[in-house]
């Protein structure tokens, strides 16, 4: 058992663990005390090499000891057993951050750098070990929401993208509600396109919005004004032709394709009669030209 | 960006491909001869940096080979006058007077005179070649307004030494083509274009001018990633939308309305000036140029009877 105060606290050097408190952990500290021992490196005060959420815990719970395993190792070696301690576990990106931070803090190769990445599931490539830098180097906030709502690097790619300022507010929009990864992404790379586009974002309007999909069509409408368009035109003219529910005309999302394709489902010859009998008033019309038009992006007067 | 590698391939076929093309657009028809794969340009929007992965440029110097399948395709072609090129997976000129690659094809096309050889570039280089020019070789660079290849062309020669050049090729005899490609649509892009039309006009021989395309930005998805990361206001100014080969387009309205404005302007100077668009929907060119172009082979057709109207008797 080694005394607390005989352990710098402050010493960070080999923690990977984030966060480095655990709820869960205390609560088993506080009724069985700390099973697995801590590993501390042999110098004054002992700097802790992997343990630091017990630790962490003990000290909350006002212990004055801790268990510690002491190891005459140099720091290169109080890395890797720091590394290693972890592998065992699932890391979250921030810890799998720390890691690679860590060891080129530590002087490692870029070969043993890539080994590291391999073993903790990420890809040997020099643009991924950049941003994992930048993760482990980068604001509490910025951990803490990727830990709390799993952000891929993709995304977190994006939000490091934006300057500190911009990706708090950004962080405390999208914090509030869930989104599903692939349409995160979505709603970030259209903020980066609305900031390079105006060098500025609409909070406000942004914050008035409370579901993600709601915030998606706002942020499409900047993005995509003309295609937008071209969606409402297309919705007015369908609906005023007041089809039946098995007549369904459809346009290229893109409004690339030069045709629409017309749906009809029927399960008789009578109600195919109804259906194509549905569709004459509306080709008598000037409505249905129009929604030819808009294939060519062509908005009526 | 260090410097490039340079690799040396004797590999001993398949060099020419025809142009990809893209499902439900209208291609030229073109045939690409891969003479070198890479580039030592550094233009933000090339695609190049998506399709070839590795930092080496590759140089296939196995010219007998290429140009004996060049050969094989010319003599089993009876319908089209074919269309060749090197500057699909590299700039044309940009390491030519270094390794003096183009020289044996663009003799070789001289003496055959059954097939047009064009040397696509955005480096205005070409004195190194003057003395074996001919007319069967056509000079080509892709024009853009300065403020674009000083923000997005990197390491290319500036617009009036490119015309420099178009010039200096259509003395030697040779027909030039012109390719406003990318267009890219930025604020003011219309102002900056109509000077380039009027450089064009003022400078060059509009009559010894063989074509002139029209291409407005394109890119694969994951390029625009890339955009992002560099924050290139320019090339992300406009409205997008993706196609049906899943690539990055402005949308048709303004892709219509831009082609449109251009062919006017281009067609004010010179009637007879051949314009045609670079991989576009049938719709577009319609809306565009009032021309129906319903398939690919329509517009082979076109190039065929520009390339028999310049050309006459001579191919």
């Amino acid at each position: 058992m080694v005394s607390i105060e005989e352990i710098n606290i402050n010493d960070r050097s080999f923690c990977i663990s984030y966060p480095d408190y655990n709820e869960r952990l205390t609560a088993s500290i506080k009724k069985i005390g700390i099973i697995q021992p801590l590993i501390v490196k042999n110098q004054s005060p002992f700097v802790v090499v992997s343990g630091f959420k017990r630790l962490k815990s003990a000290i909350n719970l006002g212990m004055e000891r801790v268990p510690c395993v002491i190891f005459d190792i140099t720091d290169i070696e109080a890395c890797i057993i720091s590394i290693n301690e972890n592998l065992f576990r699932e890391m979250n990106l921030v810890e799998k951050a720390h890691s690679i931070n860590m060891a080129l803090n530590f002087g490692f190769s870029m070969e043993e750098i890539y080994d590291i990445m391999e073993q903790i599931g990420m890809g040997r490539h020099e643009n991924i070990v950049r941003k994992m830098i930048k993760i482990a180097n980068s604001e509490e906030m910025l951990k803490d929401y990727i830990v709390e709502h799993n952000v891929s690097l993709k995304n977190v790619d994006y939000l490091l993208w934006f300057e500190p300022e911009d990706r708090e507010r950004i962080m405390n929009l999208t914090g509030k509600i869930h989104f599903t990864e692939s349409l995160l992404r979505e709603i970030l790379q259209m903020l980066t396109l609305i900031k390079i586009k105006t060098d500025d974002l609409p909070y406000e309007e942004l914050n008035a919005l409370n579901s993600p999909y709601e915030i998606k069509e706002m942020l499409k409408k900047r993005i995509n004004p003309g295609i937008k368009k071209l969606e409402e035109e297309f919705k007015n003219l369908v609906r005023d032709f007041k089809l039946p529910n098995n007549v369904n005309i459809k346009i290229d999302p893109f409004f690339e394709k030069e045709y629409i394709d017309i749906m009809i489902k029927a399960k008789d010859t009578s109600e195919l009669e109804g259906a194509l009998k549905s569709l004459i008033e509306p080709l008598k019309s000037k409505d249905m030209e129009a929604i030819f038009g808009l294939t060519k992006n062509r908005i009526p007067e | 960006m260090g410097l490039q590698k340079i690799e040396f391939l004797n590999k001993k076929g398949n060099f020419v491909r025809d142009c990809p093309g893209t499902k439900n657009h209208i291609c030229c028809g073109y045939k690409n001869i891969d003479l070198i794969e890479g580039c030592i340009l550094s233009c933000s929007y090339c695609i190049l940096k998506h399709y070839i992965k590795e930092e080496k440029i590759k140089i296939n110097l196995n010219v007998k080979s290429i140009i004996a399948e060049v050969d094989d395709l010319i003599e089993k072609e009876h319908n089209h006058i074919l269309r060749f090129g090197t500057g699909e997976l590299s700039d044309s000129l940009a390491l030519d007077r270094r390794y003096n690659l183009n020289r044996p094809l663009i003799e070789y096309f001289g003496e055959k005179k059954k097939a047009i050889f064009e040397l696509k570039s955005k480096w205005a280089q070409i004195e190194h070649l003057k003395p074996f020019l001919n007319p069967y070789t056509v000079i080509s660079f892709s024009l853009a307004p300065q403020n674009i290849i000083d923000k997005e062309e990197k390491r290319t020669s500036p617009l009036y030494k490119r015309l420099k050049a178009l010039k200096k090729a259509q003395d030697s005899g040779c027909f030039v083509g012109l390719h406003l490609d990318p267009i890219i649509i930025y604020e003011g892009f219309e102002h900056d274009y109509y000077w380039l039309i009027e450089d064009i006009g003022r400078i060059l021989d509009l009559d010894r001018i063989i074509w002139i395309s029209l291409g407005l930005l394109r890119f694969p998805a994951k390029m625009m990633d890339v955009f992002i990361q560099e924050k290139r206001k320019n090339l992300l100014f406009s409205e997008f939308t993706k196609g049906e080969d899943g690539k990055y387009r402005y949308i048709k309205g303004e892709r219509i309305r831009v082609y449109k404005t251009l062919y006017d302007l281009l067609k004010n100077k010179n009637e007879n000036l051949f314009i045609y668009l670079c991989m576009e929907r049938k719709d577009v060119w319609k809306e565009s140029f009032g021309i129906n172009i319903n398939k690919s082979e329509d517009l082979i057709t076109l190039f065929d009877k520009r390339i028999k109207y310049l050309y006459g008797g001579m191919i």
